[in-house]
C-alpha cells in the first residue's frame, strides 16, 4: 500500500502551518521525517493519522482517502508520547488487550515479547511507569500493531540509551517490515540516521526535500587534517561548518568532489569522509544560510 | 455500541445500578418525610440521568481521541457512542422503573410516584426520559466543543443550557411539562425528536470536522 500526500495545505488560526506538501511513501521503507521545532512535522503526521482534516489537497493510502474511512484508518497507527499521563491509569496489559481488541493486525504475543525485552512489568499502571518506560510501552504498541503505516513521533524521548538502541534494533527487525511503511519523526538525528531509507525534510511548513539517505549524504563531505591544508583545500567551496580539534581542522562542505580533487586530498594527507545527516540538516534548515 | 471490554462494561453497569439505588434512597426519604410528593421520583431520577449523560457527553471527546488512535472514523464513533448512550439510558430507565415498583410496594405511594399508574404513562415517561438523556449527551459535547473553540463561547453555551435547565427544573413548569406529557404526548415527543435530530446533526458535524490536538 502506497501512501501519497498530494498538495496538502493546512491553516490553523489564520497561520499557514503546511503549504503545498507533496510526499510519497512506499512499503518496506523506513522514512525519517526531519524538521526543526514548529516546522509542521506533527501537524503533517496528524493529517496522515486523521487527527485533523486537510484544508486543501489529499492524503491517500492505496489510492483511497484515509480521513473518515474506517478501512484505511485501520492501516494507520500513530504513536506519540502523551504530555500528561496522570489519567492513564490502565495497566500495561490492558493497553495491549485494548489494542488487540481494536486493531485487527495487532500481534499480542509479539507485544508481550517486546515488553519483556524492554523490561516492562505489564501488571503496572501506565501512569506508575517512568517517562522512559511509558515511551517503551508506546513503542511496543506501535511495533506490534503491524499496521501498514506506523508513525512514531519522537517516541524515543525519555528512553535511556540501551532502550533506544533496543528500539532501533526492533524497528529494523520488526515483523512484516517489507509490507510496512515506518515513519520516524525525531530530533535525535545522529542516532537514528542509520535507520532511514529515505529522508523527508520539512522547513517552515514546506517540504524541503525527499531523497534517499544515500543520495542525500552524497551531497556533501567532511575534510579533516592540518588546519592550514584544510583551509586551502576548502577555500572556494561551500563550507557550512568549521570545527577544531587541537591542531586539526574539520570542515563540513556541501558539494561534490571529482577524482582529481580526491587524489589531491590524499596527497595532502586530508581525510575525506561522508557527511553526517545532522550537519546537513542544520545547514539546510539554518535560515541565516538560506535555502534552495 | 462502542467496543468495551467485558470487565469495564460490567463495572459501568454496576456503578449505574449503585447510583440509581442511592438516588432512590435519597428520593424515597424525601417522599416519606414530605407526604404527598411522590411525583418527584421520576423527575429527580430523569434529571440525574440527564446530568449523567451531560457529563458523558463532555468526556466523549477524550474517548474520541482514543478511538481515532485505534483507527476508527469519527462517523463510526458518533454512531457507536450514541448507541452506547442509548444502551446505558435504557438500562438506567429499567432500573429506575424497578426501584419505582419496589417503592410503590414499600411506601404505598403508587398513585403519587406515577400519576396514573397506567402502562401507557410508563412508556411515555420512559420515551421522554430516553430522548432527554440523548439530548443532554449531545449538549455535553456541544459544551466541550464551545469551550475548545473559545472559553467565552463555552461560558455562553453553559449559561444557555443552565438557563433552560432552570426553566425545566422549576417545579411549576416541570409539573406543566409532566401534564403536557400526559395530555399532549405526541406533541412533546415530536419536539424532543426534532431537537435530538438537530443537535445530533450539529454534534456529528462538529465531530467530523473537529481537530484532535496532541
Amino acid at each position: 500500500m502506497n501512501l501519497n500526500i498530494d498538495k496538502v495545505s493546512v491553516t490553523i488560526k489564520n497561520e499557514e502551518i503546511l503549504s503545498d506538501i507533496n510526499a510519497n511513501f512506499t512499503p518496506g521503507k523506513i522514512y525519517g521525517l526531519l524538521g526543526r521545532n514548529g516546522a509542521g512535522k506533527t501537524t503533517l503526521i496528524s493529517l496522515i493519522a486523521s487527527y485533523r482534516k486537510v484544508d486543501q489537497g489529499s492524503i491517500t493510502l492505496d489510492g483511497k482517502t484515509i480521513y473518515e474511512n474506517d478501512e484505511m484508518m485501520q492501516h494507520v497507527n500513530f504513536i506519540y508520547n502523551t504530555k500528561e499521563a496522570s489519567t492513564e491509569t490502565d495497566q500495561v496489559k490492558e493497553y495491549v488487550e485494548s489494542h488487540a481488541m481494536f486493531r485487527n493486525d495487532f500481534d499480542q504475543d509479539y507485544a508481550y515479547e517486546l515488553l519483556k525485552k524492554f523490561k516492562i512489568d505489564d501488571s503496572k499502571s501506565f501512569n506508575d511507569l517512568s517517562q522512559g518506560q511509558q515511551a517503551a510501552v508506546n513503542a511496543t504498541l506501535g511495533l506490534a500493531s503491524l499496521s501498514k503505516v506506523t508513525i512514531f513521533d519522537e517516541v524515543t524521548n525519555g528512553m535511556d540509551a540501551p532502550t533506544r538502541e533496543l528500539f532501533y534494533e526492533e524497528v529494523l527487525e520488526t515483523e512484516d517490515r517489507e509490507n510496512r511503511i515506518i515513519i520516524l519523526s525525531t530530533h535525535i538525528i545522529s542516532e537514528m540516521e542509520h535507520l532511514f531509507d529515505e529522508i523527508i525534510m520539512i522547513h517552515e511548513g514546506k517540504v524541503l526535500l525527499q531523497e534517499t539517505t544515500n543520495e542525500l549524504l552524497e551531497k556533501g563531505f567532511t575534510v579533516a587534517g592540518k588546519a592550514e591544508k584544510v583551509r586551502d583545500f576548502t577555500l572556494n567551496k561551500n563550507v557550512i561548518k568549521v570545527k577544531f580539534l587541537g591542531a586539526l581542522q574539520i570542515d563540513t562542505v556541501i558539494g561534490y568532489l571529482g577524482p582529481e580533487e580526491l587524489e589531491f586530498a590524499e596527497d595532502q594527507h586530508l581525510d575525506i569522509s561522508r557527511l553526517a545527516l545532522q550537519e546537513l540538516f542544520i545547514s539546510l534548515t539554518n535560515d541565516e544560510n538560506g535555502r534552495d | 455500541m462502542l467496543n468495551l471490554k467485558k470487565k469495564r462494561m460490567v463495572s459501568y453497569l454496576l456503578w449505574i445500578f449503585l447510583y440509581v439505588l442511592l438516588m432512590t434512597i435519597v428520593i424515597s426519604s424525601i417522599i416519606y418525610l414530605l407526604d404527598g410528593m411522590g411525583e418527584i421520583y421520576y423527575q429527580a431520577q430523569f434529571s440525574s440521568l440527564c446530568i449523567g449523560m451531560l457529563v458523558f457527553g463532555i468526556m466523549a471527546f477524550m474517548v474520541l481521541k482514543r478511538h481515532v488512535s485505534y483507527g476508527k472514523s469519527r462517523r463510526t464513533f458518533f454512531k457507536e457512542s450514541t448507541g452506547t448512550t442509548l444502551f446505558f439510558s435504557i438500562y438506567s430507565i429499567i432500573i429506575i422503573h424497578l426501584f419505582a415498583w419496589i417503592l410503590n410496594m414499600v411506601l404505598d405511594k403508587q398513585t403519587q410516584i406515577i400519576l396514573e399508574g397506567a402502562l401507557f404513562d410508563y412508556i411515555l415517561y420512559s420515551l421522554t426520559g430516553l430522548l432527554a438523556a440523548i439530548l443532554f449527551y449531545y449538549i455535553g459535547q456541544i459544551i466541550y466543543f464551545a469551550f475548545n473553540r473559545h472559553p467565552l463561547l463555552g461560558i455562553f453555551v453553559c449559561l444557555l443550557v443552565s438557563g433552560l435547565g432552570i426553566y425545566f427544573i422549576n417545579l411549576e413548569y416541570f409539573i406543566a411539562l409532566t401534564h403536557m406529557e400526559l395530555s399532549q404526548p405526541i406533541l412533546l415527543l415530536t419536539f424532543q425528536l426534532i431537537a435530538v435530530f438537530l443537535l445530533g446533526m450539529l454534534v456529528r458535524n462538529l465531530l467530523i470536522n473537529g481537530a484532535i490536538r496532541i
